[in-house]
């Protein structure tokens, strides 16, 4: 029974959190920190929103090798599995060469075969969107 | 849930795409009925001069046109004492851009910023 109450009261607090993040992954450790803050929201089981802006939008490309850096990828698929949802601003994502082709209204996410599943490029109005259902939002990057 | 965003501009305009990423943002925050408070800060307050020319000079968006844009639904602010450390004078900025102290960023923050968002 105390199990079964602990999880109603984590089910009643859990609140969302939408992380906007400016900065690519490697020349800054902006990216590592949003992704640590949103595993341990996710832990905690909150809902975790990541809106990638400016260069925020390279960290989903496919094929990222590290030698001397923890892999900022593997983090973001290891989050996505477990409920953190992701999007690129498109405007951001077609000037760095993301966005190959019209938005698929169906999906209202623009096409790439550029990024890890999970992650999608869509317009700049969902962030505000996800600003207005969330609890708490920060910005990371500089 | 949040209804009202401070945006707080700590860059000039151009060098860096912040500032224009930071408008973009509080004119599409506005087109979903947020209401947007943008602070100019630091070098931010460069951003707040008037007659800019990027369009035919570098080929860049005009941050003053999208000040504009923004001041029909939204709040504009520059920080006094960052425009006296730059040698920035009241007759060069732009109309729509309300020159404010300190303690009225503070309270602006306090008041209207369910969302921080820094640029």
């Amino acid at each position: 029974m105390a199990a079964k109450s602990r999880t109603e009261r984590r089910v009643v607090l859990a609140k969302t959190l939408t992380i906007l993040l400016l900065t690519g992954p490697y020349t800054s450790q902006y990216a590592d920190i949003a992704c640590h803050i949103a595993e341990k929201a996710l832990e905690q089981g909150h809902r975790v929103n990541l809106f990638l802006y400016m260069d925020g939008v390279h960290i989903p490309k496919k094929g990222q090798v590290t030698k001397n850096f923890p892999n900022i990828l593997e983090h973001l698929k290891k989050l996505i599995g477990r409920g953190l949802k992701v999007k690129s601003c498109v405007r951001c994502a077609s000037a760095r060469g993301y966005v190959e082709g019209g938005e698929n209204i169906e999906a209202e996410a623009f096409p790439t075969s550029q990024y890890i599943e999970g992650a999608a490029i869509t317009e700049i109005y969902d962030f505000p969107r996800w600003m207005k259902e969330s609890d708490k939002v920060i910005s990371l990057g500089d | 849930m949040v209804q009202s965003v401070v945006i707080l501009v700590t860059k000039a305009p151009y060098g860096h795409e912040n500032v224009y990423g930071a408008l973009y943002v509080a004119i599409a925050s506005q087109d979903v009925g947020l209401q947007i408070t943008v602070i100019l800060v630091g070098d931010g307050v460069y951003s707040a001069l008037k007659d800019q020319s990027s369009e035919k000079s570098i080929g860049y968006p005009s941050i003053e046109n999208l000040f504009y844009t923004l001041s029909q639904n939204g709040e504009i602010l520059v920080e006094k004492s960052s425009l006296v450390e730059r040698g920035i004078s009241k007759e060069n900025l732009i109309e729509a851009i309300k020159i404010t102290d300190e303690k009225d960023v503070v309270k602006a923050i306090e008041e209207k910023g369910e969302a921080i968002l820094t640029y």
